[in-house]
């Protein structure tokens, strides 16, 4: 059973007027538990409305969410519960911090799920080494701390929780190479401790590359494509057609193979370093 | 004309100051004995990780920031001359990171026309401006538009015509691209590039961005308020494993020409393009 699923959902944008228009529609898809899907597409075409439809912010016009087996408006409870077991994490984040200490910040969410201060305290620190910050931080007005901290604190805020599928909408944006680097690597071991699934809405190629198992493509708020990291990358003329671009390493691949190369596919540096060696190997 | 020095600074020195506990002044040096030549119409990147000292190397350029010590001039003026620095600001314009904070007026063309109207320009002059720098940025056709219904990359095109209206002869951007999205990145990237070569408009462009910044002139790259790498793309970026460590991104083409020769593979460690990388990977093939 998918942890989480979209059946026939649209969503319209000033509903009832004359600039009503579809923000996404006709939205089918089924997400295995534990899988890290990269959600890509340019701006505009329906990616942060999709995923604010998986936690019950925005309300489909049409179709069905449903969260874990549930449709997430088939009741109240359902509602809330959705709210907690999908944790959605905004663009710049950090603009959202907005208590006295990073403690009390990350402790926001689990508070408001009625637990107990033991296990508050317990799901703040696991947040918090999860994400990569230490202790010493935890006292600190969030206000004081570097963007890619504040960043980190912010969505320790949403792990907090512990939910079943995390959603983080374009999490490296705006930070340099190091601070990217760093988020990239927290969600990936993340997940693999976790076992969570994860959705990862990104305007990097190469980042959705390196991190995840599935690739899900928007265009014109619908869902293009959605598929493993290498069926999707490899479609690299359809890609461009809707605007998304191939890591530089691919295109690389590409000019090797129109050259008569027989050498495969890669989407990062690592495999496509690989690839050349073997092949150099070989022929010597 | 084409070796004058725009931008000068001379072993400038600077450090925020703030109140630490103790009620003494704390002083944390950013910028460090840091020399540097910008001549008349170059395109000069530089890179460098959060907190090196490249955004005070930013406010320094046109006077926001004065030195401690060192000077810095700006088309023969200092900075710390007072009775300079409208002159340094018609000199040098700068455009921000995020495109909501720099915009002021409700229409694209009263935005763009606001430096110009501060500047005393007369009317029919200001119109003028304004039409031109929004033909240069390709925004003529959303003179009229509200600046909160445009794209990012159209709001920081927006900023950066308002810049060129006051007739600066330099531009600094701070990671103008940070907060736009591919598309927006391309559509700015063209407007920069524009503005160089066909009005040699001095550009210096603060990014994270590599394949914005193999398209310089030349590429500076800071640590610790210093400069640690200094020149053309190419011999800047084939320093693959000290920018690794300064938590800097390499081209990709550039890193699997460097991760193939250290593996022992024969290929150059200049390399900056996928064009250049597949040819060389080709040849060295063929060689074998």
């Amino acid at each position: 059973m998918p942890i989480l699923s979209a059946k026939g959902v649209a969503h319209l944008y000033n509903k009832g007027t004359p600039s009503q228009s579809k923000a996404i529609y006709d939205i089918n898809i089924d997400i295995e538990e534990g899988e890290l899907v990269g959600i890509i597409g340019h701006t505009g075409s329906g990616k942060s409305t999709l995923v604010q439809h998986f936690n019950g912010i925005l309300k489909p016009e049409c179709g069905q969410i449903i969260v874990d087996g549930t449709d997430i408006w088939s009741s109240k409870k359902a509602t809330r519960e959705a709210r907690f077991k999908v944790g959605l994490c905004f663009q710049y984040p950090e603009y959202q911090l907005f208590e006295e200490t990073v403690y009390k910040d990350i402790s926001f969410g689990p508070k408001n799920m009625g637990l107990s201060e033991e296990e508050i305290d317990k799901r703040v620190q696991l947040a918090a080494e999860y994400v990569g910050l230490p202790k010493s931080l935890l006292d600190k007005s969030p206000f004081d701390l570097s963007g890619g901290e504040k960043r980190r604190a912010a969505i320790a805020g949403v792990i907090a929780m512990q939910p079943k599928v995390l959603i983080l909408d374009e999490p490296t944006a705006g930070l340099d190479p190091r601070g990217r680097d760093k988020i990239l690597e927290m969600i990936k071991s993340y997940r693999e401790k976790t076992g969570s699934t994860v959705l990862l809405v990104s305007h990097s190629m190469e980042d959705v590359a390196k991190i995840a198992t599935k690739v899900l493509v928007m265009n014109n708020a619908r869902v293009e494509m959605y598929g493993t990291v290498d069926e999707i990358y490899s479609r690299s003329e359809e890609l461009r057609e809707i605007g998304l671009n191939v890591p530089q390493v691919s295109k690389i691949f590409e000019i090797l193979k129109k050259s008569g190369l027989n050498i495969g596919s890669a989407y990062t540096v690592e495999k496509a370093a690989e690839r050349i060696l073997s092949l150099g190997g070989a022929s010597v | 004309m084409k070796d004058k020095v725009i931008i000068k600074f001379d072993n400038v020195s600077f450090a925020y100051k703030a109140i630490a506990d103790d009620d003494e002044m704390a002083a944390t040096a950013v910028v460090d004995g840091f020399s540097l030549d910008v001549p008349e119409g170059q395109f000069l990147a530089v890179l460098g990780h959060n907190g090196c000292g490249k955004s005070t190397i930013a406010k320094l350029m046109n006077g926001i920031l004065v030195p401690d010590s060192g000077k810095v001039t700006v088309d023969g003026m200092s900075t710390s001359d007072d009775e300079k620095i409208i002159d340094i600001r018609r000199t040098v314009g700068m455009v921000f990171q995020n495109p909501d904070n720099q915009i002021v007026a409700t229409i694209v063309e009263d935005d763009v026309a606001f430096g110009p109207e501060n500047l005393g320009v007369p009317p029919e002059e200001i119109r003028k401006r304004v039409d031109d720098a929004l033909e240069a940025v390709g925004m003529y056709e959303f003179r009229g538009r509200e600046p909160h219904r445009l794209s990012g990359g159209q709001k920081q095109r927006v900023a950066i015509a308002g810049v060129i209206a006051m007739n600066t002869k330099c531009v600094v951007m701070d990671e103008p691209t940070a907060m736009l999205d591919p598309h927006g990145r391309q559509e700015v990237m063209d407007a920069i590039r524009m503005l160089n070569k066909e009005r040699g408009i001095t550009v210096v462009l603060i990014t994270h961005y590599m394949d914005e910044a193999v398209k310089a002139d030349r590429v500076v790259v800071m640590d610790k308020g210093k400069i640690v790498l200094d020149g053309e793309p190419r011999m800047v970026f084939k320093n693959v494993e000290k920018l690794k460590a300064l938590g800097l991104d390499v081209p990709q083409a550039t890193e699997l020409a460097y991760r193939l020769r250290k593996s022992g593979f024969p290929i150059a460690d200049d390399i900056l393009d996928e064009e250049e990388c597949a040819s060389a990977i080709l040849r060295a093939l063929e060689v074998k």
